[in-house]
């Protein structure tokens, strides 16, 4: 990180160190949650990055980061959808044209769900985390994630089921 | 994963299918040096509206006395500089755009404490936050993009409801309870039952803005919100947007 963007040095140090550890870490599977979120890689890295910039910015009013970060990456895509949606009156996911068949069957499934629903599924299924975990990471009530979870698998598995 | 609503041979087939999808992607397009970009970008922003904000603050003072001149006939100018504006002297407001509500927001503690602080809140909708969320003007989504304060403006922005469709929907059809339509009068988001949100979903399937499930449902339905399309251009105006009539 540049000095311009922290202008006490001695502060700077350990924010940037603890927030390096925590980019290294979390990089790539934000890119890949987010990405399953809007179906698109090149959008999925400037949620990602915009997020990033969220946390460092916030870094020491922060107690939970990891759980910051998932937030400003599923609200940076409820965002960039709704971008979309002014564009697209309805808001469909954009499947990048090299995707394989399986994913994008899987992606479209995916988009068919309300942006909440998407999120709780693919932060149990993807990022393995408990509901009580999402609760936490997404601020929600743990009844609505659990409500959440059972309506998107429901849809999905009516979408991905013979 | 045992009290999730599914049998686990199709979490584990989707959890399959999710990896198999995501994992080609390597996010290499993140960089640090595109965070620290970002983060740069966001303080020039934060910089330039604040200072926006300050010069139509300073407009106003100067139009106000202005007014308080030209009332007293011109004949003491420094009146001009030590004219206080009041209300009664100064027919120059800030333009409404800015004190328009700009839509329902579920704030977190530390938002709500900042809102409070500056009044743009009440103590009764602070305490309420986990269970409403609250109807901000844009005068109140500003001081939340105060530097100070950090890009929590935006997140709000990002996370807000605008459409009051549903609402407006529900209360047509009859289907608010008074306690819920006090609450909509009380500017904070009234809590749906399950039904309500299904009945708001049915008839809006690709409503995004209420994709929260069986979250309580914040929406708008006072009187005078427009409901969509003011968030993304209203912050900056306060002076520049019009309203402003020397007095006389």
């Amino acid at each position: 990180m540049t000095g311009a963007v922290r202008p006490r040095p001695r502060a700077a140090t350990s924010v940037d160190a603890a927030f390096d550890a925590l980019f290294v870490r979390e990089r790539t599977a934000m890119v890949r949650v987010a990405y399953l979120l809007v179906g698109s890689e090149p959008l999925a890295e400037e949620i990602v990055q915009e997020a990033f910039a969220s946390v460092y910015a916030r870094w020491d009013r922060i107690d939970n980061h990891g759980g910051f970060l998932r937030q400003c990456v599923v609200n940076g895509a409820r965002s960039a959808l709704r971008r979309r949606s002014l564009e697209r009156r309805k808001a469909q996911l954009l499947v990048d044209d090299g995707t394989a068949p399986a994913g994008r069957e899987l992606l479209d499934a995916l988009a068919a769900l309300p942006l909440g629903w998407r999120s709780v599924v693919v932060l149990r299924f993807y990022e393995g985390m408990t509901q009580e975990e999402i609760a936490v990471a997404l601020d929600m009530r743990l009844g609505t994630v659990k409500s959440s979870l059972h309506r998107g698998l429901a849809k999905l598995r009516e979408a991905l089921e013979p | 994963m045992s009290d999730d609503p599914i049998d686990p041979a199709f979490g584990q087939e989707l959890a399959a299918r999710l990896h198999e999808a995501a994992d080609p992607v390597d996010g290499a397009g993140v960089t640090r040096a595109g965070v620290a970009a970002v983060v740069e970008r966001r303080r020039d922003r934060h910089a330039r509206t604040r200072a926006l904000v300050l010069g139509a603050a300073a407009v106003v003072v100067l139009l106000a006395g202005l007014a308080a001149f030209v009332r007293s006939g011109g004949d003491a100018p420094e009146q001009v500089v030590t004219a206080t504006p009041s209300t009664t002297e100064a027919a120059c407001v800030p333009a409404p755009v800015v004190t328009a509500p700009a839509g329902w927001f579920r704030l977190s503690a530390e938002q709500a404490d900042a809102l409070l602080a500056a009044g743009a809140i009440t103590r009764d909708q602070a305490d309420q936050r986990a269970e409403h969320a609250v109807l901000l003007t844009h005068d109140g989504l500003q001081v939340l993009s105060d530097p100070e304060v950090g890009p929590l403006g935006d997140q709000l922005r990002d996370l807000g409801y605008e459409d009051s469709a549903g609402i407006e929907l529900l209360r047509s059809e009859g289907l608010l309870t008074p306690e819920q339509e006090t609450a909509v009068a009380d500017r904070i988001a009234p809590v749906l039952e399950q039904a309500q949100v299904d009945r708001v979903f049915d008839a809006f399937p690709d409503l995004l803005a209420i994709a929260a499930g069986g979250q309580p449902f914040p929406s708008a339905g006072g009187t005078g919100f427009s409901p969509s399309g003011g968030a993304a251009t209203t912050t900056e105006p306060a002076g520049s947007g019009g309203g402003c009539e020397a007095g006389g």
